[in-house]
């Protein structure tokens, strides 16, 4: 991914500048170029979004980091995790209505915390390689910037007993010179 | 350049065929696992959207510039025609339409894929593949069969035939987009069901996405039949909203189909059930879409809303047949998969309420169907063309409908899985109650203020078995609507009541406060209690068609005639000329019993070009009754005038429901979160409902429009367009009972 100092506007906000600037053309000149303005406009955008995607293709454009952050998606178990939460909504309020057994509220609301549970478990699993990674990837560079980090893995019962002291100011500045690196 | 627009116009449309079809061959590379092309597919979808606004914006430039050249320019606007009926002369034809029709799909498809950002990765390849095959289809439809740029043979025109004058109104500008907006909004749940069969991911979490896509359309599919409901009112002059015109019926297939889905959503996400039924719901709703846009465009059934005849039936049929071939086999290949291991423990269930809901929906869609298509279906086996008409609708309807309406009070009555007689009794009680006082009370003071319990059904004629239970159903009809729209009224009455005391037992909030609270935490539960509640409204306004009542009368200038409680004197008739037309417009004074009503103004308008009539009906809205006055022929010499009087009760409460329709569906739909968390697609929604929703209280509540000449005052030179029989004398509903 390449650093970039342009900024770069959300595609809404483009959107609405190419539809403003089709509106204002049609009210200052006429409707119909107007319209010509916005099918330029539709034009241009339509050759450059097919030459990126081709691009995309031949693997020639960088992916920026939105684009990287789109193309993950949440795992399976984490979907599944948010069914079974909001089946847990549903549940306790039929409860609090009465619209539902005792019997049968039970019945469910052990079955979804069971899942509720499993599924944490399996989301929090597959999440700490991942985690764990970017712990050494952070430590790595908050000492690169001279601030000793907080651990908070196994041995955060240790380092509690002697909590490491900054500066927050220090730090925060420091941290702030080294993201903009 | 300017030779050739016509042919650049052309030459975008080819575009698009080739950039769908690339992101269509991405799309299915990248399902591969490939992140890439997945990244490079959403690209070419956009790009390809891009192009089709580019279509859009040249047929748009060539209809503001007059360019006379195209064929469809010049057949659908004049030099006359102001801007807002410029613009909609884009949809105003055949070709146009198809055009909006995937201008429409593009824009759904930039907002589905924009929002796909992060969610449903396996699905994504094959739903963006779907919604390109589409898009491919109807480019390919275009570019063989109604292209929007083909240039006229005998060369440019000094000007064009301009829109058909029924057009030229408002809801012209409004009611085919709302329309398209739902039809074409189905696309999404099928490019969502086809992915989810593809991958195999049938679990439960996409279903609740689609739900919501589905639910949005389904919004603009009620608000475009209710628009042109109110159309047909306004314009047509018979007195009625809906006459079972095949065009009619094709448009509403696709509601009732989706309404089953919302509903049956809820069962698998709740018990995990009737994964089947959902995928084949989504499949059916998609299906009736294209179903009823080849009704419309074929053809083969004539109606006042089809297109002139073409041959672009053929290429919908084998759209169909693929729809149809690949739903199939899709389903039946994931079926073990789609087979649920719980299954129906007992007929007081939700569960059971809710297949006997999917089937009354469906059936009552089939039968639609199949009644509105009779006439080719009774000539393929028995040689005979046989139609049916508004009445044999009507007659079947009415005990379907009622029977929807018993299921939709009754249905959240009932607990998941099982209800016992005491919870049921517990819960039933009280809108039971409220229903026999209110028959009670229907039956004792009915009469005595027009709206009497039984209304003996004097259209329908026999003697067989099957006539005399239509007959006696009939007759008890209108009591029966009103205990049953009574019944569900209580029955939300008590879910607001218990929801709010659930909340006060744990809270010190107030009375209103546990309300909103209430609402804002459960929405999908509450916003679709009251689209109920407008569905119970709605049927109130149908069931004011039982005690309507309609005179013919001749009459001299300073006469009076009575109807229903009210006292009509024809005042005077003017006679105004301008470029386009002659408008012979009376004056009718309206008096009820506290006063002066108001002072109708029906009109008849002769246009020049053509020598089309147009009646401009005279509307004065109330909630309590309509009063709807057309003017036939006027002698120029004496003024003595022939009206046709209505009085339609309750038809304002048809619209008040749509509207609470609509605003429950946006309450169902309204995004959880904070406005932050709201992202692009919530602020669309959100949006969008809200305009829709303003736009339609509006128009519903300027629906008492006397009158009056169309607000655009250039020349238009109007032609016969589409097929316009003089719907003048069309049969009414039902017949009108003297009181």
């Amino acid at each position: 991914m390449s650093s970039t100092n342009s900024v770069r506007l959300p595609p809404l906000a483009v959107a609405v500048l190419m539809l403003a600037t089709a509106i204002a053309s049609g009210v200052m000149f006429g409707r119909g170029i107007g319209f010509l303005v916005g099918a330029g406009l539709a034009l241009t955008t339509a050759i450059w979004l097919l030459w990126r995607s081709i691009q995309s293709l031949t693997g020639d454009a960088e992916l920026s980091l939105e684009e990287a952050l789109g193309l993950g998606a949440p795992s399976i178990e984490e979907e599944r995790k948010h069914a079974v939460l909001r089946a847990l909504k549903d549940l306790e309020f039929e409860k609090a209505v009465g619209k539902i057994s005792d019997a049968d509220y039970n019945t469910l609301v052990k079955k979804y915390r069971a899942d509720a549970k499993r599924l944490l478990n399996q989301v929090d699993e597959s999440l700490t390689p991942a985690r764990e990674k970017a712990e050494v990837l952070l430590e790595q560079r908050l000492a690169a910037a001279g601030i000793k980090a907080k651990s908070y893995g196994s041995d955060a019962g240790a380092d509690n007993d002697n909590p490491q002291q900054t500066t927050p100011a220090d730090g925060d500045s420091a941290l702030g010179a080294s993201l903009s690196e | 350049m300017w030779e050739t627009l016509p042919e650049f116009g052309t030459a975008v449309l080819y575009g698009v065929l080739v950039a769908a079809a690339y992101t269509f061959a991405v799309s299915i590379v990248a399902a591969g696992g490939r992140p890439r092309l997945l990244q490079s597919a959403r690209l070419g979808a956009y790009g390809t959207s891009a192009l089709v606004l580019l279509g859009v914006a040249v047929l748009s430039y060539a209809f503001m510039t007059h360019d006379f050249r195209i064929k469809y320019v010049s057949g659908y606007s004049d030099r006359g025609m102001g801007f807002w009926y410029l613009l909609a002369a884009l949809w105003g034809g055949q070709d146009g339409s198809l055009l909006w029709w995937l201008f429409l799909l593009s824009g759904y498809n930039v907002a589905c894929i924009r929002w796909l950002h992060g969610r449903y990765r396996q699905l994504q390849p094959y739903v963006i593949a779907t919604l390109m095959a589409t898009v491919g289809f109807f480019t390919v439809l275009m570019l063989f069969s109604a292209n929007p740029f083909e240039i006229n043979m005998v060369g440019a025109k000094v000007d064009g035939e301009g829109l058909n004058p029924l057009l030229r109104d408002i809801y012209m500008i409004i009611h085919p987009p709302s329309l398209y907006m739902g039809f074409v909004g189905c696309t999404i749940p099928f490019a969502f069901a086809v992915a989810a069969l593809v991958t195999g991911r049938l679990d439960n979490e996409w279903i609740v996405a689609v739900r919501k896509w589905m639910l949005f359309a389904w919004i603009f599919l009620t608000v475009g039949n209710a628009l042109g409901m109110l159309w047909a009112y306004k314009e047509l002059g018979w007195g009625g909203y809906w006459a079972w015109d095949p065009v009619e019926n094709a448009a509403c297939l696709p509601w009732f189909s989706a309404s089953a889905y919302v509903h049956s959503t809820m069962i698998q996400e709740r018990r995990n059930m009737f994964k089947v039924w959902n995928v084949v719901l989504i499949a059916i709703t998609f299906f009736l879409t294209i179903f009823g846009t080849f009704l419309t465009r074929s053809g083969i059934i004539a109606s006042v809303h089809s297109f002139a005849k073409s041959d672009i039936g053929i290429y919908f049929v084998w759209f169909m047949v693929i729809i149809v071939a690949t739903s199939v086999a899709l389903i039946v290949w994931r079926l073990p998969m789609l087979r649920s291991r719980s299954q129906i423990e007992s007929v007081a269930s939700r569960e059971a309420a809710f297949v006997m809901n999917n089937w009354a929906l469906l059936g009552i869609a089939a039968f639609i169907a199949v009644a509105t298509l009779f006439s080719k279906i009774s000539l393929l086996f028995w040689n005979e063309e046989i139609t049916v008409g508004p009445h044999f609708f009507n007659r079947w309807m009415a005990p379907m409908g009622l029977f929807l309406l018993l299921l939709m009070g009754a249905a959240p009555l009932l607990g998941w899985r099982k209800t016992s007689n005491d919870a049921l009794w517990k819960a039933a009680r009280m809108p039971v109650i409220v229903a026999l006082i209110v028959t009670a009370t229907h039956f004792a003071l009915g009469s005595s203020i027009g709206f009497p319990a039984i209304v003996p059904d004097d259209a329908t004629a026999g003697a067989s078995p099957v006539d005399l239970v239509m007959r006696a159903f009939s007759a008890i009809a209108p009591a029966l609507t009103v205990a049953l729209v009574a019944f569900n009224f209580a029955v939300v009455f008590q879910e607001f009541q218990r929801g709010i005391k659930a909340r006060r037992r744990n809270s010190n909030e107030g009375g209103l406060q546990a309300l909103l609270r209430l609402v804002n935490r459960s929405r999908r539960r509450y916003g679709g209690y009251l689209v109920h509640v407008g569905v119970g409204l709605l049927f109130l306004g149908f069931v004011g068609k039982a005690w309507d009542l309609e005179k013919e009368i001749v009459v001299s200038p300073g006469e009076t005639v009575e109807l229903g409680g009210y006292s009509f004197t024809y005042k005077d008739t003017k006679m105004t000329v301008d470029t386009e037309k002659r408008a012979i417009t009376a004056f009718v004074e309206v008096k009820d019993s506290s006063g002066l009503r108001g002072t109708a103004e029906p009109a008849q308008h002769i246009y020049t070009k053509g020598g089309m009539n147009t009646s401009e009906v005279a509307l004065l809205s109330g909630l309590r009754d309509d009063v709807y006055i057309v003017v036939g022929s006027v002698n120029p010499k004496t003024k003595r005038a022939t009206f046709r009087l209505h009085v339609n009760p309750l038809v304002m409460w048809i619209w008040i429901g749509v509207l609470l329709m609509m605003c429950g569906a946006i309450v169902s739909l309204w995004p959880e979160g904070s406005w932050r968390s709201l992202g692009v697609w919530g602020t669309v929604r959100l949006a969008t409902g809200t305009a829709t929703g303003i736009m339609f209280a509006i128009l519903a509540a300027s629906a008492p429009v006397r009158a009056l000449e169309s607000s655009d005052p250039v020349t238009a030179q109007p032609q016969q367009r589409l097929n316009q029989p003089d719907l003048r004398n069309a049969p009414r509903l039902q017949p009108a009972p003297s009181r």
